[in-house]
């Protein structure tokens, strides 16, 4: 499944299909395009239906590549919408900290993914979160734990966590526990430099809000 | 043989690369010319089944579902029963086979398409659809499956308000759910009953997705349907089924029948019906077989993966079954045992608060004497009773499950683990007896804990051995080398990985330690106590048992790795967290002599701490610094344990281990260590002094260690920044702390001399001996074109000359903290001499690399730290160290710095700076100026964020043009917000130096020099956009006034009254209504007309303060200036004002007779006036 101008993967190299779904705006396009091309794209050009790009990584066993479905979050640019997620084999479903309507719309997007995507290991993603005003708060973040979803806060401008999401999924899909990347990305280096003191706050209170009980009614506080 | 339609659609499908673009893009066409046919439902109808391609049959169902949502009421009935029939007959037809003819996709799709009609047709049109679902579920296997699947649908796409609906789709699910709880739950439950009970056995991963579809309705249907004497024991049946799946749809269900909403009373009935509490007893006995197992089948799994180089012996239970157990199937088993413990913690939780609230009930009777009605107060009492036992059941249960170790289990049980803890306090707090059991409860909670908050069995860390890298010394590194080679970067980042996980984890349950020792200190005291004592006497068995195997020619174990030493480093590192963390719990005297075991506990790791087993392990050697610094203070009563503290420190378990992570750590911790224990340590600081020699020379003389070099985003995360990205090296600590240890007083004073010179000196000769050096480094830099001036750039990325008088001078700084002003300026000169000598070498830093960024930034810390310390000796080295910094490299954002230095020294020596103002003012005032340019903007306008937009909409349209500009504008708005910083911190400057009664200093500046600075002031406060900044403007002018100018009519500098007159009591005055001619001036004509400022904002708190200011500035006029002030005020202001004539008077009146307070509400009234006439 190689695209135009793109080497394939030697022989035996493992692949996956990646569909990486969230509202539009949420950096979805910019995180992918982070690992390859190099330059962050501070304009904002929306994603026509879909592009494919392959996402290779180095682990301790060996080669691994994610050839990432980055799909168009806007519904007018849709394309065949859920068309592009047959056959996935994991998926990354991302929202934006800044902007709580795109929180809002993560059960949506799971649930169409699902539909056509049965018991395929997930992540949801929280970008942006090297900007100072978020609005989803980490302990209003509750989704995953409903759908037993990996979560992680990542910043595509930072680079924060940016292997964070593809490490979890490689795992699950080698069934590896232990799986490591060996070799670093070559990521650009960050835009912005995350505060890292506020960062850890915010993970910290991810952490407390793993133990607490599950908000009575859904998520009420986040409908604007 | 595919047609064209059939072909499009694959092409369209495609993305294999294979397909010439042009091709696609007519496929596409060609797709999107039959979608906006009007009929293409009927294409999508007769395709489905006649095609092979699932893509294609994928394709119809989607049209079809965007038909149905778009238009399926307005098309007339023959087209809806058309469509309708279809999808019923697909249903029918292709979802019964055996092999399934459909993959589940198209089950999904097919379920979406039938839901999106029921959605619009149910229950009005369409009232029987849910019976006849249910009758056909009962016709075969893939019919059951459908029908499951068409009940998630009708979950997600219609009822659950977990997806986001607008207001008319929360009522539709609305209706929908009171349409079924009418007409058709009972059947659709008898159906899921059924169905279950039918397939079970020959199919139970069927029979667990029908159950998963049934919990979904549990919440909102009668639960009587479920909560029956049928369907209760079909659900604790299937909790002992073979199959994992079927096990855990059965728990979820019976988790939502227990965790829904209802009455406390009701709720306690329903679990006593339920009879599950036995079950529950019965389950986490299980929970502990499967959790032994588990663990067992972990390592197994691990051994044949390879991973782990050394299988532990899995405790026996281990058997040979695991062996073929892969990842995959451990985690579904790990998702199972989550299942059972959050049905266990649901179940717990839900009764004790049912408990409580019924408690609360008969409190309340009892309190407001409401015996009236008997039955009532009985019924909550007995309830109550029931609840209780319950609890009492359910608690040793969740107890059990609690203490099993395993992470899937545990961590649910936590939150309901804290609730009981509170409950028990609760029940303390107001006098009533513990449950029975409670002391053993606390107990196990205790066990919990530990179990849960231990790091894992042969997880990352279990291959250190404590030789993660190069720390401080060699001679570690010499010990450790023995027994392994150094871990690999990829381990050591997984081994921080998993701390980082596992400190996360732990959080809460530290929190749940410290309210269990809160509710029972003793116990958790002896809990503590006896963890921390079974490791130390199984590190002396081991050491005794080592010994002994020596004596017979075993080569001695190195006290790392598990087994050997009898205790694992997990047990050691948990038991030492324990007893950290029980302090947070600690009653205030716990730790006072004689007053508890807390403190004797505390000795005994302090004492003993060398000897604990895995000691030499990085996160037991972290623990064990962290504790002791937690609890030094109890050295200060047993000063005896002080030498084996400060061995452990010193030594190679401390400063000296070889991971930089404990390294670093040591030093920060011995700081905090010393400034404690300061005075205490007198008769051991030679001792002291000598064994830290080494470490100082290492830290100050080689950069930090490398991370390993994967995982940015490891770095970024843990609390333990790699040592690189840190902007600042903590191992410098280590100075602070000999600083400390060397500037008491008590000391003799030559003693103190020759100690401090002696650290000083190579400090010096660091700094001189780079110089070079780093110039050329510098250079060379430049040559190459890449800027040194980048802000985020690391220290890992300057020069090794840079960077040794970077480290050099920090490290002095870092010394003087333990100096104090007195013992250095009056009690022992010669230390501040010492220091002042320091001073006089680093000045030669800024004059030799006037370019860099960091030592610039360093020098002027270096500055503030001797100024702190050294006071008013300082000043004859001043000079030269501002000229050095204002030399001519220094660009817009250095001179900011330098401006708020001199604020920062003027604010503290005042008129003692009264000479080097005299000198500086000028040069400062020069290079502002040079800085910001001739056509510079006074206004702060360009320099504001709303210059972006307007910037922004100048450009032209064409986007890559555009594009390009906009790169441009961002530059050049960056430079203008630099620039607009630097004018801010001008302002700033002078404002502090009139307000130092220093004003007298702008009179010896020449007077061109005084003339740009009143005109940049008055352009600013007459034109700035932040109100702000035209108040300290107005404030400067006005300060001048009162001080150069006498009512007699003198005045200090000749025409300053008219100035005066002209600028402040004119133009600054129009500023406030945007009408000052001064505006256009100032941006000389650069600026459109249309630009004008307006009025400012008066609901604006900045502008109010600036019209305070402005009314007291014009009485002020008033007062010195007089009869030419408003000679001027009326001829020529207030008819440019273009106020009505009315208002004009009146503000003549008010500036003329009135205080100042009225004239500032005069003023904040015209404004607002202002502000409504122009709308």
């Amino acid at each position: 499944m190689a695209l135009p101008g793109q080497a394939l993967p030697e022989a035996g190299v493992p692949h996956f299909k990646l569909v990486l779904v969230g509202d539009g705006g949420t950096g979805k396009t910019t995180f992918v395009k982070r690992h390859i091309t190099g330059e962050f794209e501070k304009k904002y050009e929306p994603t026509i239906g879909v592009e494919v790009r392959p996402l290779d990584f180095t682990t301790n066993r060996g080669k691994i590549r994610f050839y990432c479905w980055d799909t168009a979050g806007q519904e007018k640019f849709g394309g065949l919408r859920d068309g592009y997620y047959i056959h996935g084999q994991c998926a990354i479903i991302m929202f934006d900290v800044t902007s709580r309507l795109t929180y809002k719309n993560v059960p949506t997007w799971h649930r169409d993914l699902c539909r056509v995507c049965e018991n395929i290991p997930i992540v949801l993603c929280g970008n942006k979160v090297d900007v100072k005003n978020r609005q989803v708060k980490p302990k209003q973040v509750t989704f995953h734990r409903k759908k037993n979803l990996q979560y992680y806060e990542i910043s595509a401008k930072s680079n924060y966590n940016y292997e964070k999401p593809f490490l979890y999924l490689a795992r699950k899909l080698t069934g590896d526990p232990h799986l490591q990347f060996v070799e670093e990305v070559a990521l650009p280096p960050p835009e912005v430099q995350i505060d890292l003191a506020e960062q850890e706050r915010n993970e910290r209170e991810l952490a407390e809000a793993v133990n607490a009980p599950l908000p009575a009614d859904d998520d009420d506080e986040l409908i604007d | 043989m595919s047609d064209d339609f059939e072909k499009a659609v694959l092409i369209n499908f495609n993305y294999g690369g294979n397909i010439n673009p042009q091709l696609k893009e007519q496929a596409a066409a060609y797709i999107a010319s039959i979608k906006q046919s009007s009929d293409c439902w009927k294409l999508c109808c007769e395709r489905f089944p006649a095609t092979l391609y699932p893509e294609v049959k994928f394709w119809c169902l989607q049209t079809l579902h965007e038909v149905i949502c778009a238009c399926y009421l307005q098309l007339d009935e023959g087209s809806r029963q058309m469509i309708k029939g279809a999808l019923l007959t697909w249903l029918q037809r292709d979802c019964t086979s055996e092999s399934p003819a459909l993959p589940p996709f198209l089950r999904n799709k097919l379920a979406q398409a039938i839901v999106a009609v029921v959605k619009r047709e149910y229950p009005a049109l369409w009232p029987s659809f849910f019976r006849e679902l249910v009758a056909a579920a009962g016709s075969g296997p893939g019919l059951a499956d459908m029908f499951g699947r068409i009940m998630v649908a009708v979950d997600e796409d219609v009822i659950s308000l977990d997806i986001p609906r607008s207001a008319e789709e929360t009522k539709l699910s609305m209706h929908l759910k009171d349409s079924m709880r009418e007409q058709c739950i009972a059947e659709v439950a008898a159906a899921w009953f059924n169905l279950t009970q039918l397939y079970k056995a020959s199919r139970p991963e069927l029979a667990a997705f029908v159950l998963a579809s049934a919990a979904r309705y549990v919440h909102w249907m009668d639960i009587g349907l479920v909560a029956n004497d049928r369907f209760i024991p079909l659900l604790g049946e299937l909790m002992d089924h073979a199959n994992p799946a079927l096990r855990g749809a059965a728990t979820d269900v019976l988790a939502e029948v227990v965790s829904k909403r209802m009455e406390p009373t009701a709720k306690i009935a329903l679990v006593q019906q339920l009879k599950v509490v036995d079950a529950c007893e019965r389950l986490s006995s299980n929970l502990i077989a499967a959790a032994g197992a588990n663990k067992a089948a972990a390592a197994a799994a691990l051994a044949v993966g390879g991973c782990g180089e050394k299988a532990k012996q899995g405790g026996g239970a281990a058997g040979g079954g695991g062996a073929g157990v892969s990842a995959a199937a451990l985690d579904q088993d790990d998702e199972l045992l989550g299942k059972y413990a959050k049905l266990l913690a649901t179940l717990a939780s839900e009764v004790m608060d049912a408990l409580k609230r019924v408690e609360n009930v008969v409190i309340s009777f009892n309190v407001t004497g409401l015996g009236v009605d008997d039955d009532a107060a009985r019924d909550a009492t007995l309830a109550a009773q029931a609840a209780n036992r319950l609890l009492e059941a359910l608690t040793r249960a969740a107890l059990t499950a609690f203490c099993s170790g395993l992470d899937t289990i545990s961590m649910p049980l936590v939150p309901f683990m804290s609730a009981y803890v509170a409950r028990l306090r609760a029940l303390t707090k107001r006098g009533q007896a513990l449950p029975a059991g409670a002391q053993m409860h606390i107990q196990a909670v205790l066990e919990g804990v530990a179990a849960a908050a231990r790091y894992p069995a042969d997880g990352a860390n279990e291959a250190d051995d404590g030789s993660g890298g190069p720390g401080l010394g060699a001679a570690a590194a010499a010990a450790a080398a023995g027994s392994r080679a150094r871990l690999s970067d990829a381990e050591m980042l997984a081994a921080r990985e998993e701390q980082w996980e596992v400190e996360e984890r732990r959080r809460e349950l530290l929190v749940l330690l410290k309210n269990a020792a809160k509710l029972a200190f003793p116990e958790a005291l002896n809990f503590v106590a006896g963890k921390l004592q079974a490791v130390l006497a199984a590190g002396q068995a081991a050491a005794a048992a080592a010994a002994a195997a020596g004596s017979s020619g075993q080569p001695p174990g190195s006290g790392s790795g598990a087994g050997s030493s009898g205790a694992s480093f997990q047990d050691a590192e948990v038991a030492v967290t324990l007893l950290y963390e029980l302090g947070e719990g600690a009653p205030d005297d716990a730790l006072k002599p004689g007053s508890g075991g807390l403190g004797q506990l505390v000795l005994l790791l302090l004492t003993q701490g060398q000897a604990l087993p895995a000691g030499q392990h990085r996160l037991v050697a972290l623990a064990v610094l962290e504790t002791c610094v937690r609890y030094c203070r109890v050295l200060q009563q047993e000063q005896s344990a002080i030498p084996a503290v400060l061995n452990l420190f010193l030594g190679p378990k401390g400063l000296g281990h070889p991971s930089p992570d404990v390294a670093t750590r040591a030093c920060y911790l011995l700081s905090r260590l010393v400034k404690t224990l300061r005075s205490n340590l007198k008769p051991y600081m030679d001792e002291m002094l000598r064994q830290l020699q080494p470490y100082l020379v290492v830290v100050a003389t080689q950069p930090p260690p490398q991370g390993p070099a994967v995982g940015t985003a490891r770095e970024a995360s843990g609390k333990n920044l790699a040592p690189v990205t840190a902007l600042v090296d903590d191992r410098l600590y280590v100075f602070e702390s000999v600083g400390l240890l060397l500037g008491q007083e008590e000391l003799p004073a030559e003693q103190q001399l020759a100690a401090l010179h002696s650290l000083l000196q190579p400090l010096q000769r660091q700094i001189e001996g780079n110089l070079q050096q780093a110039a050329a480094e510098a250079g060379a830099r430049r040559g190459s074109g890449s800027s040194s001036s980048s802000g985020g750039a690391g220290l890992a990325q300057l020069g090794s000359g840079s960077w040794a008088i970077l480290q050099a001078m920090e490290a002095i700084a870092r010394l003087n903290k333990g100096f104090k002003w007195e013992l250095c300026t009056r009690n022992r000169p010669q230390l501040g001499a010492a220091f002042l000598q320091c001073l006089e070498v680093s000045l030669a830093v800024p004059k030799a690399l006037p370019g860099s960024k960091q030592l610039r930034a360093r020098f002027i810390a270096f500055l503030h730290r001797m100024v702190e310390s050294l006071m008013a000796t300082v000043l004859p080295y001043l000079p030269a160290a501002l000229e050095a910094l204002m030399a001519r490299e220094a660009d817009v954002t250095d001179m900011t710095d330098v401006l708020t230095l001199l604020v920062q020294l003027i604010t503290r020596f005042k008129e003692a700076l009264g000479k080097l103002v005299e000198v500086v003012l000028p040069i400062a005032v020069a290079r502002v100026h040079g800085l910001l340019g001739a056509d510079w903007d006074w206004s702060g306008r360009l320099a504001s964020p709303a210059a972006m937009a307007a910037a922004g909409q100048q450009s032209p349209q064409q986007q890559q043009q555009q594009q390009q500009q906009q790169q441009q504008v961002a530059v050049t708005l960056e430079d203008a917000r630099e620039k607009g910083e630097l004018q801010r911190g001008y302002y700033g400057l002078l404002h502090c130096v009139v307000h130092n009664n220093l004003a007298g200093s702008l009179l010896q500046a020449s007077p061109q020099v005084l003339d740009s600075m009143l005109t940049a002031l008055a352009k600013g406060a007459s034109t700035h956009t932040d109100p702000a900044v035209r108040r300290v403007c107005v404030q400067v002018l006005e300060r001048l006034l009162q001080e150069w100018c006498a009512a007699n009519g003198s005045e200090l500098v000749p025409g300053f009254k008219s100035f005066a007159v002209q600028q402040l009591g004119g133009q600054a005055l129009l500023g406030l209504f945007g009408s000052s001619s001064a505006a256009a001036a100032s941006s000389n004509g650069s600026c459109p007309a249309s630009q004008q400022l307006g009025p400012l904002d008066a609901r604006d708190a900045a502008t109010v303060a600036l019209l305070g200011e402005m009314a007291s500035a014009l009485k002020l006029l008033q007062e010195k200036c007089g009869d030419a002030f408003s000679v001027h005020l009326c001829g020529q202001v207030l008819p440019e004002s273009r106020l009505p004539g009315e208002l004009q008077q009146q503000l003549a009146y008010h500036v003329r007779e009135s205080e100042a307070k009225q004239l500032k509400e005069f003023l904040r009234e015209l404004l607002l006036s202002a502000a409504g006439a122009s709308k």
